[in-house]
């Protein structure tokens, strides 16, 4: 592809996005309409009049047409408001502007050790398909991806953090340093369930770029050494990952959710728990949004990555 | 001519190494220098698999068991590790220009990258070889064609990308697998006409693998024939073409079609099929489907030896009360 064409990849793949996010938002609200329960009530407590109740859902809008609650929900999302908790003492936007750091440096840290754990576990597995180091890893991956988040994590609490004393027993820092520090076992617990899936793709990757004709035709006409690996082998085998990866974050962001709750870190993922449990709706619809959107970009910025490997990628 | 590459003996296994099938047994030849020796026979004859082992690039589950392969280093035969050999002394084109060329580099990156990695070209020096390179192989435009991606191009240009890659390094020797079997005929005729070219300028030896009997009678000096893993006869073109010393060449060339050939009659045929490589019966591998054979051509195992009245090397016991009315040259120009 030329540069001009990637561009147009790209804007293409941006163009693509809007339609998919207008779908969205109408899940979102819709998710809402149709779950059981009675925002009035939550609000004024099971012992409130019926006056007080409709006094309420005039206050919250749920008097008007479905459709039109839509474009209004539209109107406040695009705007940045999406409400307040269900107390009234806090704006969604502001929980979501103070948890969204903590959940984004969980998800860089722990897509890095995913990516360092299935770099270097692939690359070993694949040196002799089938040998004893292939096999050992296999069934290593097998169990990473059976361990259940929640399981990892309690047991990297008691059986690192508690004896060592090196990672906090929960809670997140105030300083770069402090934050990395409690970001580094709930990341590893994360990680542990998502690496070994990157791990096999990457893995056959290799095996299948060292068997490929082009790598005979690459070593025929002279190249080798490191040129061999990383431009016949490693340059190849990487496309199938990476847009694998994109999905992984998927389902790293809904680990994020248990493992913020397990480590008890002040993240998205934890207002999302707290939010379930206490029925706040605004809460539940704001976070599913921001949870949404972020896949859809991930989503995004995985097939430009896809298309900036793959010269063949067209759409 | 003083000979250029050696193979001798070559045995190549697979399977287990207690019960090996072994594809290619004891085959052997010698590559002078700016010849065109062309190794001819049908799909499973090993043809291809002894090419691939002159550059130690044998499919997965293929090894070498025995033989010796030389290249000529100043002036003196010598065996040679492949690591040194390719690139440097040996070059290699392969059968599918659609595999054989790395999808995520572009073309002018491809061709160079050999001696990039031998010789540590910079970028510039690469850059403006790249474009002599692919103008030597023909390309209409290469400036442009050397900023493509291979799947941009024609299978024609492909190939044209690919000889150009395995001449970067400056070989002195050519294997050629097949190059234009996945060709359309109109481009196999330019590939051939360029490999010729390239040769004459070059003053490059080139071995053509091929089961195309007329590709070798256009473009190569000598050749030999192989059958189930194994060469049954060796000779100049010419008389191989003229004379063959064995029944199997003679069955080949008579079941090749020429302008002549009758076109209401059915093609001649070599009853039956080439044995695999886990069926090979004891003696002359040729013997069930020859009609020449003897009960003496099933016990033995007749090695290639000088033919008496032909230049050529044949393996068949027979040969010397074989020898018929030479087949009608003429006929066999395509």
């Amino acid at each position: 592809m030329t540069g001009r064409g990637r561009f147009r990849f790209v804007g293409k793949r941006l163009l693509q996005a809007i339609p998919l996010t207008l779908v969205l938002l109408l899940l979102v609200f819709a998710m809402l309409k149709v779950v059981p329960g009675d925002p009035a009530l939550q609000v004024a407590g099971p012992r409130a009049s019926a006056a007080t109740l409709e006094a309420i859902r005039v206050h919250l809008g749920l008097d008007q047409p479905v459709w039109l609650q839509f474009v209004h929900y539209l109107g406040r999302v695009v705007t940045g408001d999406l409400g307040t908790t269900a107390t009234g003492s806090t704006k969604v936007s502001t929980l979501i502007a103070s948890g969204t750091p903590v959940t984004l440096v969980l998800l860089a840290v722990s897509t890095v050790f995913t990516v360092l754990i299935a770099g270097a576990t692939a690359l070993l597995a694949a040196r002799r398909p089938d040998g004893l180091a292939d096999r050992l890893i296999n069934v290593v991956a097998a169990f990473g991806v059976g361990v259940p988040t929640f399981w990892l994590g309690i047991v990297l609490l008691a059986g690192v953090a508690l004896p060592t004393g090196a990672f906090p027993i929960g809670g997140w820092g105030d300083t770069p340093a402090t934050v990395l520090r409690a970001a580094v076992l709930p990341a590893l617990a994360l990680s542990v369930s998502v690496a070994p899936v990157l791990m096999a793709s990457l893995r056959s990757g290799i095996v299948e770029a060292r068997r490929s004709e082009y790598h005979a035709a690459a070593q025929a006409a002279g190249v080798r050494g490191w040129t061999l690996t990383r431009r016949f082998v490693l340059r190849n085998a990487a496309v199938p990952p990476v847009s694998l990866l994109a999905a992984l974050t998927t389902l790293l962001l809904s680990g994020a959710v248990v493992v913020e709750s397990t480590f008890g870190l002040p993240g998205l993922g934890l207002s999302l728990t707290q939010a379930a449990q206490n029925r706040d709706f605004n809460v539940i619809q704001g976070l599913t949004l921001v949870f949404s959107l972020a896949v859809v970009a991930v989503n995004l910025v995985g097939d430009v990555l896809v298309a900036l490997l793959d010269p063949r990628v067209e759409v | 001519m003083t000979t250029l590459l050696r193979i001798s003996d070559l045995v190549l296994e697979t399977g287990s190494a207690e019960a090996p099938l072994r594809p290619v047994s004891h085959v052997g030849f010698e590559v002078s220098h700016g010849e065109a020796f062309g190794l001819v026979g049908e799909s499973g004859s090993g043809k291809s698999l002894t090419l691939r082992a002159v550059t130690g690039l044998l499919p997965e589950g293929v090894r070498q068991a025995g033989g010796t392969l030389e290249l000529e280093r100043d002036g003196v035969l010598r065996p040679y590790r492949f690591a040194e050999a390719r690139g440097r002394g040996i070059g290699m084109i392969f059968q599918e220009p659609m595999t054989a060329l790395n999808p995520t580099m572009r073309v002018g990156d491809l061709v160079t990258a050999g001696p990039r990695a031998r010789y540590g070209w910079s970028r510039g020096t690469a850059r403006s070889r790249a474009l002599d390179l692919l103008a030597e192989v023909g390309m209409p435009d290469p400036k442009a064609q050397a900023r493509m991606w291979p799947h941009q191009l024609s299978g024609g240009l492909r190939q044209r990308v690919m000889i150009a890659m395995a001449l970067a390094t400056e070989p002195s020797v050519l294997l050629c697998d097949e190059p234009t079997t996945a060709l359309d005929v109109a481009v196999q005729d330019q590939i051939l006409r360029l490999l010729h070219r390239i040769r004459v300028e070059r003053g490059l030896a080139i071995v053509f693998v091929t089961h195309d009997l007329g590709v070798v009678r256009r473009l190569c000096d000598r050749v030999a024939v192989m059958y189930a893993g194994q060469v049954v006869e060796t000779g100049r073109v010419d008389d191989v073409f003229t004379r063959p010393t064995h029944p199997y060449s003679a069955g080949l060339l008579r079941s090749m079609p020429t302008p002549d050939t009758p076109r209401d009659r059915p093609l001649a045929a070599i009853p039956g099929g080439q044995p695999g490589a886990g069926e090979r019966p004891e003696g002359c591998r040729f013997a069930p489907r020859c009609a020449h054979a003897l009960p003496a051509c099933a016990g033995l195992e007749h090695a290639l030896a000088p033919v008496l009245g032909s230049p050529s090397r044949s393996a068949c016991l027979r040969v010397a009360d074989l020898g018929g009315p030479p087949l009608d040259r003429k006929a066999l120009i395509v």
